[in-house]
C-alpha cells in the first residue's frame, strides 16, 4: 500500500477512527493486525519472513537477557546477527554475488554454471532485518532489557508507518512508547498532519514531477547534451531527496498523530558545509546505525589515524551495499567514503575553524556548501545509473564542451515545473531555518489554515497522481 | 488550542473556495490562450483544412505554410501523445464546432499503437466536450471524479501549462529546430514494435473518424509521416500494414515513411524538424492529399 494511493488515504483514515477508540492490549493489538494488513497489501506471503524474523529476534533477546554466561550470551547474539545476514544475503545478495563470482571466473578462464536464482525482493527487508538485530545486539550490550511481550516486540517490528521504507528506529527510543498508551493529542495531530502534507508535497509535487525528465535522461545518455544531462543530475538530487524524505516526513506526520515519536530522518542535508554533516543531515536513521553497529565496533577513530581511514571507508562501501545488490552502490559508498576520508585529511591541514572570525565563515560556507553539493551530485550519478557503463557515459557528456549543448533540452514543461518546484522547497527549507514552523502551526489557527489550504491546493494543481512507487521501497 | 477541528474544516473550504476561485480564473485563461485546442474548444476556430494525429502530425504538418499556399484557412489539431481514440474524439468535436471544414488530413501513427499512453492531458478542456468527458468517465474514472472535485486539479497538465504561453500568439508556428544527432540514430530500435496488422481499438478509432466525416461530407487523407530510415526496421512490414488498413476500412492510406530520407530534416528518429516539416508539407501538397481548392 503506497503512501500516495487512494487506498492508503482510506486504510489510514478507518485505522485512526478504530485506534483512538481502543485500550490497551486491544489498541497494541489492533495495531500490529493493521500493521500486517499495510505489509500484506503487497505480497501476504511476504508476512512469513517478517514473522520469522520477529519470532526469531525475540526468542534471542530473551535468551540473552535471561542468560549471565558470557560465552553464551556471545553465542546467541552472533547467531542472531548470522541468521538475519543469512535472510538479508539470500534475498538480497545471493544473485549480486553469484553473478560477480561467475563473471570473475569466466575473466580467469574458469567459466561457472549458471547459478543465479528468481528471488523476490522483499520489500522493506533491508529496513526490518536491521531494526530487529540492533534489538539482539542492544540486549547483548545490555543497554535495553528484553521486551517480554511478543505483542509488543511484533508491534514494533512491524509498526506500519516505517515499516518499509524506515526511518530505522531504536528499539531503546521506540520500545518504551509502546509500554505507554498513546492518546489523541490535538497539537500532535495538527503537526502531524502538516508533516504529512509536507511529505506529500515533496513526493507528488517534487519527486513525482520530476521523474519522466529523469527517466529519459538515464535511459538513453547518450542521446543528451551534457547540458540536458547536468539538469537530469540536478533533478535526480532533488527528486531522491523529495522521495525518500517525503516518505519519511509522511511516515512521521502519521505516527504522530498516533501518539509516537519516530524520529526525523533528513535534515536539509543540501544545506551541510561537510560531508560530515551531510551525513548527520542525510538518512539519519541509517547513517546513526552504520555508526553504532559498525564504525564504532570497528574501532571508530580510537585506533589511528590509518585504521579510522580504513574504517570509514569500510563503513561507507557497506552503507553503499546495503541499498542494493549493484557495483553502483557499492561505488557510491566508496566515493562517499572517500569524501569523509579526504575531509578528514584536509581538516588537518587548515581551513576556517570555529575559531576563525564569523565573518570569514559566513563567507566560505556556500562555496562549501556548493562543493559539497557538487561532489554528492557526481556520487547520485552512480547511485542512479543501472551500470557502471551508464554512470561513466554520463560524467563523460557533462565533461565534454563539444557536446553540452548537442539535442537541446527535453521536455522543457518538466524542466520548467522541476525548477519551480526546487525553488519552493529551498526557499521553504530556509524559512524552517529561522522559524520554529511547527510550534506555529500549533499556536497560530491562521497560520494553520494558510498553510494546509496552501498545500492542499498546490498538491491538487502541480501533483503528480500517475502512482509513482517510493525508490527506497526496492532497497 | 482551543476548538482545532474548527481550524481544520476551515482549512478544507478555504481549500475549496481558492480552489474553485482560482480554477475558474485559469479555465477562463485557458480558453483565451490561442493554443490549438483552446481555439478549437473556444468555438473561434474557423478554417477549411483540420490536421489532426499525435505528435508526428504536431511535428509534420506546417498549418501557416498549408494556408498561404491554398489560399485558405488550415489548423494543425495535432498534440502529442493523443492516441487514436483521443483524436477521434477531438475530430468529431471539431466537425461539430468548425464550421466549414472542406478537408481533413489524418496522421495514422496515433492509430497503430497497440498499448498506447493514456495521456491525461486532456482533462483539462474536459468541461467543454462532452465526448472527452465520456472517454474519461470509462478509462479513467478516478480521474473523472477527482476533476468534479477539484478545478486545479483539472487545470494540472502540460496541456494547460504550455497553453499559457500563447496568451498572445498562435501556436501553430511551433517546430523542432534540433537535428537527429549520431547517437540517437545509433540506437537500437530492437524487435519490430508494429506488426503488420493494424490493432482493433486503433482500426475502430479510425472506422468511426472516417463515418463521422463521411455523414459530415468531409474528405479525409490518411498519411503515414516520414519516419527516420534507422527506426524502419521497427515495423515488420509497413507495406502489409498500409495495405491491411485499406482492406479493413476501404480507404486510401499514403505511406510517406520512408520518403524521406536525410538527416537535416530530422529532429529525432520519430519527428520532423522545421526543415522537415516545410519539406513534407510541400510533399502533401505537390501529391495532391491538400489540394490548391480545397
Amino acid at each position: 500500500m503506497l503512501f500516495n494511493s487512494l487506498p492508503f488515504l482510506v486504510f489510514i483514515s478507518a485505522f485512526l477512527s478504530v485506534f483512538f477508540l481502543l485500550r490497551g492490549v486491544g489498541k497494541l493489538g489492533f495495531l500490529l493486525l493493521s500493521s500486517y494488513l499495510f505489509y500484506a497489501w503487497w505480497d501476504w506471503r511476504l508476512l512469513g519472513l517478517l514473522w520469522l524474523t520477529t519470532f526469531l529476534d525475540y526468542s534471542l533477546g530473551l535468551a540473552i537477557d535471561d542468560t549471565h554466561s558470557p560465552t553464551i550470551r556471545n553465542r546467541l547474539v552472533t547467531g542472531s546477527v548470522a541468521v538475519n545476514l543469512l535472510i538479508l544475503g539470500i534475498f538480497k545478495y545471493y544473485n549480486f554475488f553469484i553473478d560477480s563470482l561467475t563473471e570473475l571466473m569466466a575473466v580467469i578462464g574458469c567459466p561457472m554454471g549458471h547459478h543465479s536464482m528468481r528471488i523476490v525482493l522483499p520489500i522493506g527487508i533491508s529496513f526490518y532485518t536491521f531494526m530487529s538485530m540492533s534489538y539482539t545486539i542492544d540486549v547483548y550490550r545490555r543497554r535495553i532489557r528484553a521486551e517480554r511481550s511478543l505483542l509488543r516486540f511484533a508491534t514494533f517490528v512491524a509498526f506500519f508507518p516505517h515499516l518499509v521504507a524506515g526511518p530505522i528506529l531504536r528499539p531503546e527510543h521506540f520500545l518504551p512508547q509502546l509500554h505507554r498508551e498513546p492518546r489523541f493529542q490535538w497539537d500532535q495531530a495538527i503537526t502531524g498532519i502538516g508533516w504529512m502534507l509536507m511529505g506529500y508535497l515533496k513526493k507528488v509535487v517534487m519527486a513525482d514531477s520530476m521523474s519522466p525528465y529523469i527517466d529519459r535522461i538515464f535511459e538513453s545518455p547518450r542521446a543528451h547534451g551534457g547540458a540536458a544531462i547536468l539538469i537530469g543530475l540536478l533533478f535526480y538530487a532533488f527528486q531522491i531527496y523529495g522521495d525518500f524524505s517525503g516518505y519519511s516526513d509522511i511516515a512521521y506526520g502519521v505516527a504522530r498523530i498516533m501518539g509516537f515519536d519516530i524520529g526525523r530522518n533528513f535534515r536539509s542535508p543540501y544545506f551541510s558545509a561537510s560531508f560530515s554533516e551531510f551525513w548527520q543531515r542525510w538518512h539519519i536513521s541509517l547513517s546513526g546505525w552504520l555508526r553504532d553497529y559498525l564504525y564504532i565496533p570497528l574501532g571508530g577513530n580510537r585506533r589511528g589515524t590509518m585504521r579510522t581511514y580504513a574504517n570509514l571507508m569500510t563503513t561507507m562501501l557497506l552503507g553503499g551495499l546495503w541499498h542494493g545488490a549493484n557495483w553502483t552502490f557499492v561505488i557510491w559508498g566508496f566515493l562517499h567514503g572517500f569524501y569523509l576520508v579526504i575531509q578528514r585529511l584536509m581538516s588537518g591541514l587548515g581551513g576556517p575553524s570555529s575559531n576563525s572570525p564569523v565573518i570569514l565563515r559566513k563567507w566560505i560556507q556556500p562555496f562549501q556548501v556548493s562543493l559539497v553539493f557538487v561532489l554528492v551530485l557526481v556520487a547520485w550519478t552512480f547511485f542512479r545509473s543501472p551500470n557502471l557503463t551508464t554512470a561513466l557515459i554520463i560524467l563523460q557528456r557533462v565533461c565534454n564542451p563539444g557536446t553540452f549543448l548537442a539535442g537541446g533540452i527535453p521536455f522543457l514543461y518538466f524542466v520548467v515545473k522541476g525548477f519551480i518546484c526546487i525553488g519552493f522547497l529551498v526557499s521553504g527549507e530556509f524559512a524552517a531555518t529561522r522559524f520554529d514552523l511547527e510550534r506555529t502551526l500549533v499556536k497560530s489557527p491562521t497560520f494553520r489554515v494558510v498553510m494546509f489550504s496552501s498545500a492542499l491546493c498546490i498538491i491538487a494543481f502541480l501533483g503528480s497522481f500517475e502512482g509513482g512507487q517510493f525508490i527506497y521501497f526496492q532497497f | 488550542m482551543r476548538k482545532p477541528w474548527i481550524s481544520l474544516l476551515l482549512s478544507i473550504l478555504v481549500a475549496l473556495a481558492v480552489d474553485r476561485t482560482l480554477g475558474y480564473f485559469l479555465g477562463h485563461l485557458l480558453l483565451e490562450s490561442h493554443s490549438r485546442l483552446s481555439e478549437l474548444y473556444s468555438g473561434r476556430l474557423k478554417s477549411e483544412v483540420l490536421l489532426f494525429g499525435n505528435s508526428r502530425a504536431l511535428q509534420g504538418f506546417d498549418a501557416p505554410l498549408v494556408a498561404r499556399t491554398i489560399g485558405a484557412g488550415c489548423f494543425n489539431l495535432g498534440y502529442n501523445g493523443l492516441t487514436g481514440e483521443q483524436v477521434e474524439i477531438l475530430a468529431k468535436d471539431a466537425l461539430e464546432q468548425v464550421p466549414g471544414v472542406r478537408l481533413m488530413v489524418v496522421e495514422v501513427s496515433c492509430f497503430l499503437e497497440r498499448a498506447p499512453l493514456e495521456t491525461s492531458d486532456l482533462k483539462s478542456y474536459s468541461p467543454y466536450s462532452r465526448r472527452l468527458q465520456q472517454y474519461m468517465y470509462l478509462h479513467s474514472p478516478h480521474r473523472f471524479w477527482a476533476c468534479k472535485l477539484s478545478w486545479l486539479y483539472r487545470l494540472n497538465s502540460e496541456i494547460f501549462f504550455r497553453s499559457l504561453a500563447y496568451l498572445t500568439h498562435s501556436d501553430q508556428s511551433h517546430g523542432m529546430a534540433q537535428t537527429i544527432t549520431p547517437e540517437v540514430k545509433s540506437m537500437p530500435v530492437g524487435k519490430p514494435l508494429y506488426p503488420s496488422e493494424i490493432g482493433e481499438g486503433g482500426c475502430d478509432a479510425l472506422r468511426h473518424l472516417l463515418d463521422v466525416a463521411e455523414k459530415n461530407h468531409v474528405p479525409v487523407q490518411l498519411v503515414l509521416a516520414p519516419y527516420h530510415p534507422t527506426f524502419l526496421p521497427a515495423f515488420a512490414d509497413i507495406s502489409g500494414l498500409m495495405s491491411d488498413i485499406e482492406r479493413k476500412l476501404g480507404h486510401k492510406v499514403t505511406n510517406y515513411a520512408g520518403r524521406l530520407s536525410e538527416d537535416g530534416v530530422f529532429a529525432d528518429r520519430l519527428h520532423l524538424n522545421l526543415n522537415g516539416k516545410d519539406r513534407f508539407t510541400r510533399l502533401l501538397i505537390s501529391d495532391g492529399i491538400i489540394p490548391l481548392k480545397p
